[in-house]
């Protein structure tokens, strides 16, 4: 012990914590449990949570709420950098998109979540070329499948589904998914999409 | 543990010490004890997320150190000058004079309180320097300078008194 510590302990030997301080914040706290930690930092602590997860598998998530008709066109703006504006086409063959602005170096994937009234777009950018290469108008066509195998015709689909609301895109970014054209699968979808250029 | 074992524990053990460098800190008795129930309080509520990242002692004084500086920015207080006599008893000497000591409290109690700190945090609560640093948020090498003019100040009063 520190000569000074020592000299202190001796002068205030006197000053000592009393009980009574001790009784007054076991009383202040009976009726208050431990805080949480504040809304902001669990806030942000989730937040770390979901971006590390999100920058594990490759998503970024944007809500879009699109009203769709057969034979109409989707038109969606999403904020992907330069990458604005999509849009989707219902044609004999299935589903068009048609992509504006997009790298020819990015490659896409794309899967619809269906059911009967809603559809999930996901998009999947391999991300290295995003600083540069040559702007390019993309059309990618879609045979649309149900199943894994089960590949509905357009037909089919208006029968089945008539409406389309377009509820979420999901973007995937890097190379965490780059799985071949048609053979990504996103979650635990059954249903998804095989594009063809 | 519960909670209120949690906090009867660390009150326990480090309450006195506690008390007594915020007693250094803020010259008021009173005061001072405000502020050890208040450091408690904080510590109860914030229990859940002390992350044992540094010692109980070191998260404490923390809370501790920060209590003081705010009830000193407080517009109702002002700095008292400090009075030990009545809490240290004057000693008598060999002729049974009374006689009044220099006390190391009081001429610590007298140095501003940058070097006041310091002082309490390395040698009353024995933290090394970094975690000097650490509690007053202040670059380590600016803890030794402070270390150093307080020294020397308390060289000055406290003579024969050994540092080390």
């Amino acid at each position: 012990m520190s000569i000074i510590k020592s000299e202190i302990n001796s002068e205030l030997n006197s000053i000592t914590a009393n009980e009574a301080i001790l009784e007054n914040v076991l009383v202040s706290t009976k009726y208050e449990k431990p805080k949480r930690l504040p809304f902001k930092k669990r806030f942000i602590a989730i937040a770390a949570a979901v971006a590390v997860l999100v920058s594990f598998v490759g998503f970024r998530v944007y809500d879009v709420l699109i009203n769709d008709y057969f034979g109409q066109t989707l038109s969606f703006r999403v904020p992907f950098e330069d990458v604005t504006i999509y849009s989707a086409e219902l044609t004999d063959d299935g589903i068009r998109i048609s992509q504006s602005y997009i790298y020819t170096s990015m490659s896409v994937h794309h899967k619809f979540d269906i059911d009967s009234k809603t559809a999930e777009l996901h998009f999947c950018f391999h991300g290295e070329e995003e600083k540069g290469g040559v702007r390019n108008d993309l059309i990618f066509q879609a045979q649309i499948h149900s199943a894994p195998g089960d590949i509905k015709t357009h037909d089919e689909f208006i029968k089945a589904d008539g409406l389309y609301e377009i509820v979420t895109i999901y973007y995937c970014e890097g190379h965490a998914l780059t799985g071949d054209m048609g053979g990504l699968y996103i979650g635990e979808a059954e249903k998804y999409l095989v594009w063809e250029r | 543990m519960a909670p209120n074992d949690r906090i009867t524990e660390l009150f326990r053990e480090h309450a006195d010490s506690l008390l007594r460098m915020c007693f250094l800190y803020l010259k008021d008795l009173q005061l001072a004890e405000d502020a050890v129930q208040e450091t408690f309080l904080s510590a109860y509520r914030s229990l859940n997320s002390f992350k044992a990242l540094s010692s109980e002692k070191t998260w404490l004084t923390r809370i501790a150190i920060n209590t003081c500086k705010n009830i000193m920015r407080s517009k109702s207080y002002r700095e008292p000058p400090f009075e030990l006599s009545e809490l240290i008893p004057a000693e008598s000497n060999e002729f049974g004079q009374r006689e009044t000591r220099i006390s190391v409290s009081a001429e610590i109690s007298k140095l501003p309180i940058k070097y006041r700190e310091v002082i309490l945090l390395y040698y009353y609560s024995e933290f090394k320097t970094a975690e000097v640093a650490k509690i007053l948020k202040i670059p380590q090498t600016t803890v030794d300078y402070r270390l150093r003019q307080a020294k020397a100040l308390l060289k000055k009063t406290l003579k024969g008194v050994d540092f080390q």
